[in-house]
């Protein structure tokens, strides 16, 4: 069986995923959500956890009780200020407040979208074709347990941010104190911890969106699957930019020819886009047009098919990795150019979708700006704090293999780093913003938050790996 | 670049950059986690919502948001113009569950929209009119219609 804390963590995983999948489906029927869903979806997800685990642990050492202590002393004095800041007043911060804390008090009063805020055109709504996973569960929390208590939610995520770090590392790491270690490593991340804009306290979504990407990872690292279906439907309903990550994986797989993962991840994120895309297309048409589900169904079928098709061919002709990828990257791009006529298809030209989506020109245009854009990303993960020395230990950590021409001792989550890494430089090119220092100042500390616990996953496996080694050539390694 | 290899040097040299990591994150918790934060909230409780979010260096427009609170019924529409990014992407939040409807798709003459009543009052003695919010970007202006 599963230990608790690895139920608990892969539970909640699935059980969001469940509450996410039925209520969207409700919604986009016309339903009210039910709130009471949410708590019965969890206690699902903890029997459906408890099935046997895949892969054995790792023979790990004991972790010294002195680091145990350390390290729950810190992160429980963290806790308390996040648990306390997101109890005691609605968002403090500008996107908690004006789009997602908002969604949630309209829905916390009516736990429905036929209601003005939602179907009146004329009411100013703030990203009105947003993801509504973290305003559901908000309301869900406010109905049940009483006004604001919703936001408690916000600890309870940061908390299982932590979770999954350990759980992956405890799965993969010999020394015990490594997955302590990593988890108090990233819980101080001033990212996560300062009240700031993406603070874990903040309201915005994306320590939820952390959270599905952590789950993704996870379930790469380990090969879970069930948490890898979870966290890919998460993934797609929480943010818009969720829709880019839950496909790495699924590229992943489908260029290292793994088939069972592939066929899940492909699942899930089908499933996922099946529910959020004609919801999206009700949200920005206000309720009025007709559904566009069935056609998103048979086009989810389709693209599903070209994968799976596309996998037997490369099989057959006994395509290497490199010509996969090759033949992945040239479908991409054949993908993007049919975007426009999608958006189009799906009414979404004044969406989100539709405004980084509708002119291709724009990303061409913007081709010269790949050095400031890389500049940025260094800037804002590297130099300006906000990640401490996180991003700096991933860097360090790469490059300390590449030049020694070593193997990262988890290939699958170095190449979804690295697809993480190239898809969040992605909106600086197809956004409509003009002005590149400002969003890079707006939006690179969020995106790169959204890539936090991998990194430490991968960090800390590598540095696991190279302890190892270094015990194997006789020398002394550090804190044994 | 000569990197030591097969020695415990290069894990060691990992595990003191995360170690660095968690220091610099620790010396935060006083200062920044808890300082900050509980001067935010402080700040947030004393003031109230409107204060907090426009009323500030950067945003200006609580005492209208305090105004119309006060003068307007809950179920009311308020009306808005003008720029909608900055103060106006605030208001939504602070006068729910009123609504802010844009003026140009309410007829002239209503004094419904929505099944709601479109909110009036004066802004000086026999100064009477449905309010008009104003976005100007980094502050809000009140006009009567």
């Amino acid at each position: 069986m599963r230990p608790l804390v690895n139920r608990l963590t892969t539970g909640s995983m699935i059980g969001i995923a469940a509450f996410g999948l039925l209520n969207y489906l409700l919604l986009l029927l016309g339903f009210e959500f039910w709130a009471a869903s949410l708590p019965l979806a969890l206690v699902l997800g903890f029997a459906l956890a408890s099935a046997p685990k895949l892969n054995p642990s790792a023979e790990h050492q004991a972790c010294p009780p002195w680091v145990k202590l350390i390290c729950l002393l810190l992160l429980g004095a963290v806790l308390i200020a996040l648990a306390y800041g997101s109890g005691i007043t609605p968002s403090r911060h500008w996107d908690g407040a004006v789009a997602w804390e908002l969604k949630a008090w309209y829905l916390t009063l009516e736990p429905s979208l036929e209601q003005d805020f939602f179907r009146a055109e004329e009411v100013f709504h703030h990203s009105r074709d947003y993801p509504l996973l973290q305003p559901l569960c908000l309301a869900a929390g406010n109905r049940l347990l009483g006004e604001g208590m919703g936001r408690f939610l916000f600890p309870c995520l940061y908390l299982l941010l932590l979770a999954f770090l350990g759980i992956a590392c405890r799965q993969r790491c010999q020394q015990g104190y490594l997955p302590w270690l990593g988890m108090l490593a990233l819980g101080l991340t001033p990212m996560l911890t300062n009240p700031v804009m993406g603070g874990a306290d903040s309201g915005f979504a994306d320590l939820f969106l952390a959270v599905g990407v952590m789950g993704l990872a996870t379930g790469v690292l380990l090969r879970d699957l069930p948490l890898l279906a979870a966290a890919t439907v998460v993934t797609v309903l929480v943010k818009p930019e969720g829709t880019a990550y839950a496909l790495l994986p699924l590229v992943l797989f489908w260029c290292r020819e793994d088939r069972s993962a592939m066929y899940v991840s492909l699942a899930a994120c089908c499933l996922g886009l099946a529910v959020w895309l004609p919801l999206q297309h009700d949200l920005q048409q206000l309720g009025r047009a007709e559904s566009i589900a069935i056609p998103i169904v048979f086009g989810l079928m389709a693209f599903a098919l070209v994968l799976v098709l596309g996998d037997l061919l490369m099989h057959r002709l006994a395509m290497s990795p490199r010509g996969r990828w090759l033949c992945l990257a040239s479908l991409g791009i054949t993908a993007l150019l049919c975007a426009p006529v999608l958006v189009g298809a799906l009414g979404n030209e004044s969406g989100t979708l539709g405004i980084y989506l509708s002119d291709l020109s724009r990303p061409l245009e913007r081709l010269p700006r790949i050095p400031l854009v890389l500049y940025g990303l260094i800037e804002r993960g590297l130099l300006h704090g906000r990640f401490a020395l996180a991003y700096t230990l991933l860097a360090v950590m790469s490059l300390g293999i590449l030049l020694r021409k070593r193997r990262f001792s988890s290939p699958e989550l170095a190449t979804l780093m690295l697809l993480g890494i190239m898809s969040i430089c992605m909106p600086f090119f197809f956004s409509p913003e003009a002005d590149l220092e400002h969003h890079l100042r707006a939006s690179m500390d969020r995106l790169l938050l959204h890539w936090l616990g991998p990194a430490f996953l991968l960090s800390i496996v590598c540095i696991d790996a190279e302890i190892r080694q270094a015990g194997q050539t006789g020398d002394r390694a550090p804190s044994k | 670049m000569k990197l030591p290899t097969k020695t415990a040097r290069w894990p060691t040299f990992l595990c003191a950059i995360l170690l660095g990591h968690i220091l610099w994150g620790s010396i935060r918790i006083p200062g920044r986690v808890y300082g900050r934060r509980m001067d935010n909230i402080e700040r947030y409780l004393e003031s109230g919502a409107p204060a907090y979010h426009l009323g500030n260096n950067h945003r200006q427009g609580a005492r209208i948001i305090e105004k119309l609170l006060a003068e307007t019924s809950p179920d009311a529409v308020i009306l808005w113009r003008g720029e909608w990014k900055g103060c106006v992407e605030f208001v939504p939040l602070l006068i729910a569950p009123r609504l802010l409807v844009e003026d140009w798709r309410v007829p002239a003459d209503a004094r419904q929209f929505l099944d709601r009543p479109i909110a009036r009052g004066e802004l000086a003695p026999g100064l009477a009119g449905s309010f008009v919010l104003i976005g100007l970007g980094d502050s809000l202006d009140l006009e009567l219609r």
